[in-house]
């Protein structure tokens, strides 16, 4: 399978810097194929981040198009963003945020209406059965993780989008954690991005984008 | 709306500190309601309960009955004009003894003809007859031990009054009310002064003012009401103070929703990026300030409800149940719309953040 799923062309985005215009992407490209598992890394500051809110349409650029399986999407009014990200796009985060209210499978059922097979099915996968009808806070750090990764595969959503989802687990935890992610992105043939400060878990991505002034170059 | 629950349900212990304060809070408002309507009728239902429409009182009397003075004259002018729609009615303040040396209990006689319609009914014993000496009393004093076939001293003539009956609801000024006839009265204010001129307060008549009579005037029975010394006054201030409390209370119930709200807003960014609409977070925070203010309202109703049960007759308290079911609504829709600031303050909250921004 070669179908495109994130096509990113020409994005630009620039942050006021007091008097000066400071440009944070400069005519960036990345192209995501479904089942292709994307690392991007680099210094502090340099946009990663910048770059995954403008790929989960949470942020504008100022000039630029993005496709999602094949929909230009940077078109749409604002209004319909919130629709595009529960539809087409699963988010995992840097501090798996669960909803402290909400079991486990709850995070996916109640949160995502995801149906209970699926749910059963995602944390077997992920090993985390036992913990459907856990609350987030009597769980260790790295079952969060897991719950808010099956979380981000329980919609439909095509588009994985994930920025340090290592960062607050120890290096063994957090390189399960993304073979998890590998996993399910090969497994369910979706794309994903992952924005990562761990060198030691990009063997496990499928390409390695580096970025630095604006600009990603493959690696 | 799941959600909402859901949540409610977790962080139940800070919901349960909210509706615990609104329980109380809108407690102490629906006692003052009663209390308000209590009071009103301590110093109205004696008037109140007349099954008239419209009085007719003398000029000079500032709508006050006890203070009018119909000449006989003016009396059958107006009778004249009503006919037999026309009552007449004499409100005097005065005591009575059950003996002659127990305590003096206040009374307000108000002397009427057994025959007209102004006679009230009764709950216990007989309606007023044309028996001289006879007497209906308002059942605060059969609270105080006096019975019907007892009888009562007039402190100030010293006449002997036979109690035939007990009505409800007949209080005037916080004083309850005796029903004599013209006959007893005039009998008590001659054993007072020899030179008393027969003569009327005023008429109470059950249809709209009519024709004018030359020295009277006539007002509705509201209006009546309302002039009875202390009414308006009592009245104003405690319904003042109730709606100030609902206000209150309702205010509080938006700070505190704007306060854990505003604790929650990592929760709001991460909602917002996974993609809930903000139509969705309005209904989930307007659907929990919506089920703790009517379970709040409907808890507090049923305190009330039960305390008044349980407060003796004599304390002027009565629950009207159209009352009770405004001030409980005004309440929730105040606090609907008190937990707008919080709906718009979720609404500025950017998902963004929750990607390499604040949120971390
Ligand atoms: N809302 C904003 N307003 C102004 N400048 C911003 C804003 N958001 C980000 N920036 C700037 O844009 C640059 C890129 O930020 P970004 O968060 O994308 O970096 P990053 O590559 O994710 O860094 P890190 O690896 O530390 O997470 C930073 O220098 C930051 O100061
Ligand atoms: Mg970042």
């Amino acid at each position: 399978m070669t179908n495109t799923v994130l096509n990113m062309k020409d994005i630009v985005k620039s942050y006021r810097d007091g008097e000066a215009q400071r440009t944070i992407l400069n005519h960036v490209n990345l192209t995501v194929r479904a089942g292709e598992f994307v690392a991007i890394v680099g210094p502090s500051g340099c946009g990663k981040s910048t770059l995954l809110n403008i790929a989960g349409m949470m942020l504008s650029p100022d000039s630029g198009e993005i496709e999602l399986c094949g929909q230009t999407v940077s078109a749409l009014p604002k209004k319909k963003w919130t629709r595009i990200r529960k539809e087409m796009i699963g988010f995992i985060f840097q501090n798996h945020q669960l909803l402290p209210y909400l079991k486990a499978g709850e995070q996916l059922s109640v949160l995502l209406k995801c149906d209970g097979q699926k749910v059963q099915e995602l944390f077997g996968e992920l090993n985390i059965e036992h913990l459907i009808d856990q609350y987030p806070a009597r769980m260790s750090g790295g079952e969060r993780q897991r719950v808010a990764i099956a979380r981000a595969f329980a919609s439909d959503a095509n588009l994985i989008l994930a920025d340090e989802p290592t960062a607050s687990l120890d290096s063994e935890r957090g390189r399960h954690a993304v073979e998890m992610i590998q996993m399910e992105v090969h497994k369910r043939n979706r794309a994903a991005v992952m924005v990562t400060h761990d060198e030691r878990v990009l063997d496990l991505a499928d390409k390695i984008y580096k970025m630095e002034d604006g600009k990603l170059m493959e690696s | 709306m799941k959600l909402a629950w859901k949540e409610l349900k977790y962080n139940w212990k800070k919901y349960l500190l909210v509706e615990i304060i609104v329980i109380l809070m809108m407690f102490m408002v629906l006692f003052l309601s009663g209390l308000v309507k209590g009071l009103g009728s301590a110093v109205s239902s004696g008037v109140d309960n007349m099954p008239a429409e419209t009085f007719i009182v003398s000029e000079d009397a500032e709508k006050i009955l006890t203070v009018s003075s119909l000449t006989s004259d003016e009396f059958a002018t107006v009778r004249q004009v009503y006919g037999k729609k026309a009552a007449s009615i004499d409100v005097q303040r005065m005591y009575i003894q059950k003996d002659t040396d127990s305590d003096k209990l206040d009374i307000a006689y108000f002397a009427i003809d057994p025959d007209d319609f102004l006679n009230p009914e009764v709950y216990q014993g007989e309606k007023l007859g044309t028996d001289t000496d006879a007497i209906v009393l308002d059942d605060d004093f059969e609270s105080q031990g006096i019975q019907v076939g007892d009888s009562i001293v007039d402190s100030a003539s010293g006449i002997q009054l036979k109690v035939v009956g007990f009505t409800k609801d007949a209080m005037y000024g916080h004083i309850s009310v005796g029903y004599i006839s013209v006959k007893t009265y005039t009998s008590i204010m001659k054993a007072l002064n020899p030179m008393y001129q027969e003569r009327v307060h005023a008429a109470a008549v059950q249809s709209a003012p009519g024709e004018k009579v030359d020295g009277t005037k006539a007002y509705s029975k509201a209006e009546i009401v309302e002039a009875i010394p202390g009414y308006k006054a009592e009245q104003m201030t405690i319904t003042m103070v109730e709606w100030l409390l609902v206000v209150i209370t309702a205010l509080i119930i938006g700070i505190f929703f704007f306060v854990i709200n505003l604790q929650k807003e990592k929760e709001f960014g991460v909602l917002k990026a996974v993609g809930t609409s903000m139509g969705s977070l309005v209904r989930m925070i307007l659907s929990q300030v919506f089920l703790i203010a009517v379970s709040g309202a409907v808890l507090s109703a049923g305190l009330v409800a039960l305390m008044s049960a349980a407060l003796p007759a004599t304390m002027p308290f009565t629950l009207l149940g159209s009352q009770v079911a405004l001030v409980l609504a005004a309440f929730v829709l105040i606090s609907i719309l008190g937990s707008l600031a919080t709906v718009i303050r979720v609404a500025s909250i950017d998902p963004a953040q929750i990607i390499g921004g604040d949120f971390q």
